[in-house]
């Protein structure tokens, strides 16, 4: 398979592996009564620490500002889930910036409780909306009788 | 605690795990194959589990299967299927090590994966909680850690046959029946004895029966006895296997070979609890654990009517044990084939014959081990090594072993009988304390008169990197078996083409091929 529809997948599962996975790997091994503190810990090692290794750490913003671009200008810009994957990755931008406005002890509040649940559901989104569209242009498995 | 090696290439995995799973050690990550190999020998068996990613980031260079030319987008493809690659060569060098695959489904497919791998599990990602992942390491690792030989028996490591002891153990102590299915040769006697009568908690006798030689007309005497004059010839009254076993354990093989009349007298003794014995009206009371095995489809016999299905209900086949064939199992062939040496070796005539060996070569050789796979043994004091090169090894796992177990136990007994026969009497090399089985001799064994279903086919494994078109694919496969073949029949063509063509007259149609491939037999008769 070649052409646009390859090149969006390929570039879903590049969003799907790089956020959907690591922007939601410790806030989905949380309890479901973890204390506050255990979140804000969970959050920021998802969004503000997500891709780390030898080469150092991103944030979920760094990662997913260079994917909107060819997502929006390439010629399935108007698709419905393409623009719903766009919406979910610069929501999740924001969330980068408001966990980062919490400071370094950010209190038990409701408006804090608030930004940390909003960075989940904004990771949770992009990996919701990345699936779906790796889903729907994963190509065809190949034919055994062609082989 | 298990030592479990995390091969990723984030941290993000390695951050998490001992906080979230913090019972287990774990080691890594390690970023790449390379690093990886490298733990799993500094750790020298010490990685009871290793936890593997799919998709690597890392530099091409570093990358399993990567050579210069491939295409940026295979390149990229290699990264997203990196863990496969890597879960291969793992697969090769450590055939028993258990893994756990961290995958997902926007990943390669689960059937892509082999996902019914005896020692592989893959976690989907989407399931995957510190909860899911500490089940399954606890599983895995508590297989790994079970004896893999309990008695006369080889388990091995694997989660299925682990799971298998389980149940036999668990069925072992009910009073109910227990059936054993399975292909000839799988171990279903060995089974019966040392596993359900052994953990029965029976004090009484194990009883085996084989319906399968008895004559149809004193099946029902064998197994429930007769009185005097019961029928023509019986001179006495006898009791029979049932009352034999009482207390104990009866092992009924082939029960399918049950005569109908015998169908019936047994649905009554699993009823009542009581035998009578042939031509006699008393009734004796029987505790008996029963156990019956047979290789064909009961549930089969009963829609065709030839076994009764009031019988076949008794039987409980709802807990029915299925034992794997040889091939199906994924084997620690090294623990294996020692396992079956060391059996061997303890018969007497074995015995006896390694002691002239010992005196041939004047040295003190008391003790006997098997030595598997590649180098030498290292000294031992007063001990006589049979040894198992790796050649040797891999043509044994080649073969496709219709008879199972039983048949691989005689051919390494033959193998350890020839190979010490043939060291006597010659004169001793640098190492008298070690005779080693050649894969000739294996090759004259398994082409005995009694393996012509060798011929069915050829078992090898073909490795494979992607390539620009699938006429590649082909030929690199196609080099592969011509390579293995060419080894395998020692470079004689005539033989060769019998295994492709059917025709030992093909010899030369099969070099001509060979020689398109690029193959050149200077280059191989250094391996032979």
């Amino acid at each position: 398979m070649s052409g646009p529809t390859s090149n969006l997948h390929e570039l879903a599962l590049r969003i799907a592996h790089d956020l959907g996975k690591y922007a939601t790997l410790q806030a989905r091994w949380l309890a479901p009564d973890a204390p506050f503190g255990e979140q804000v810990d969970a959050a920021r090692a998802d969004l503000l620490r997500t891709a780390s290794g030898p080469d150092g750490t991103r944030d979920a913003a760094s990662i997913a500002q260079p994917s909107i671009g060819p997502l929006r200008g390439g010629p399935w810009g108007a698709d419905a889930d393409v623009v719903q994957l766009v919406d979910a990755l610069e929501a999740l931008i924001r969330s980068v910036d408001g966990l980062r406005a919490l400071g370094a002890s950010p209190e038990d509040n409701p408006h804090h409780r608030q930004v940390v649940r909003a960075s989940f559901a904004a990771a949770r989104e992009v990996r919701a909306a990345a699936k779906a569209l790796v889903v729907r242009t994963r190509p065809p498995e190949p034919d055994d009788d062609l082989l | 605690m298990a030592d479990i090696l995390l091969v990723d290439d984030q941290d993000r995995f390695a951050q998490l795990l001992p906080k979230a799973i913090p019972e287990h050690r774990f080691l890594g990550p390690a970023r790449h194959w390379s690093e990886a190999r490298t733990l799993l020998r500094q750790e020298r068996g010490r990685i009871d589990l290793v936890l593997l990613d799919v998709h690597f980031d890392i530099p091409e260079e570093d990358l399993v299967g990567f050579r210069d030319g491939l295409s940026a987008t295979a390149v990229e493809g290699l990264r997203r299927e990196q863990g496969l690659r890597i879960l291969s060569v793992l697969r090769r060098e450590y055939p028993d090590l258990p893994v756990i695959v961290l995958t997902s489904r926007e990943g390669p497919s689960l059937q892509r994966l082999g996902a019914d791998e005896e020692y592989t599990t893959f976690l989907d990602d989407d399931d995957l909680d510190a909860q899911v992942l500490r089940a399954q390491i606890e599983t895995m690792v508590a297989a790994r850690r079970g004896e893999d030989v309990d008695g006369a028996v080889f388990w091995g490591h694997g989660l299925s046959m682990q799971r298998l002891r389980q149940r036999l153990g668990i069925l072992a102590r009910g009073r109910l029946p227990v059936v054993l299915m399975g292909p000839t040769g799988t171990g279903k006697s060995l089974l019966a004895r040392h596993i359900v009568h052994a953990r029965s908690g029976r004090e009484g006798r194990f009883v085996s029966v084989d319906l399968a030689t008895l004559p149809t007309d004193l099946m029902a005497a064998h197994l429930f006895g007769a009185v005097r004059g019961a029928y023509t010839g019986a001179v006495g009254d006898r009791a029979g296997a049932f009352e034999a076993a009482d207390g104990g354990t009866l092992f009924l093989d082939e029960v399918g070979n049950l005569s109908a009349d015998a169908q019936k007298m047994l649905l009554s003794v699993l009823q009542d609890g009581f035998v009578t014995r042939l031509g006699d009206l008393r009734e004796r009371p029987v505790d008996v654990k029963l156990v019956v095995a047979t290789n064909e489809d009961l549930a089969a016999r009963v829609r065709e009517g030839t076994f009764r299905a009031d019988l076949y209900m008794r039987l409980n086949p709802a807990t029915a044990v299925t034992l794997p064939s040889l091939v199906e199992r994924q084997l620690d062939w090294t623990k294996l084939v020692a396992f079956m040496v060391e059996q061997a070796l303890a018969r007497p005539y074995l015995r006896d014959l390694v002691d002239e060996y010992a005196r041939g070569v004047d040295q003190p050789l008391r003790r006997i081990h098997a030595h598997i796979g590649s180098g030498s043994p290292e000294r031992r004091p007063r001990t006589l090594f049979l040894h198992f090169p790796e050649r040797t090894l891999r043509r044994l796992r080649q073969h496709p072993w219709p008879g199972n177990l039983r048949e691989l136990s005689m051919v390494v007994e033959n193998a350890a009988l020839f190979a010490i026969s043939e060291a006597i009497g010659v004169e001793p090399g640098e190492r008298p304390d070690v005779v080693v089985v050649r894969q000739k001799l294996l090759d004259d064994l398994l082409r005995g008169p009694g393996n012509d279903m060798e011929r069915e086919g050829l078992r090898m494994e073909v490795e494979l990197a992607p390539q620009d078109t699938l006429n590649r694919v082909a030929v690199a496969c196609e080099t592969q078996y011509f390579t293995h073949l060419y080894l395998q029949e020692r470079g004689d063509f005539g033989r060769m083409a019998t295994w492709l063509l059917g025709d030992p007259e093909a010899g030369r149609k099969v070099q001509l091929r060979f020689n398109q491939l690029g193959l050149k037999v200077r280059e191989l008769k250094d391996r032979l």
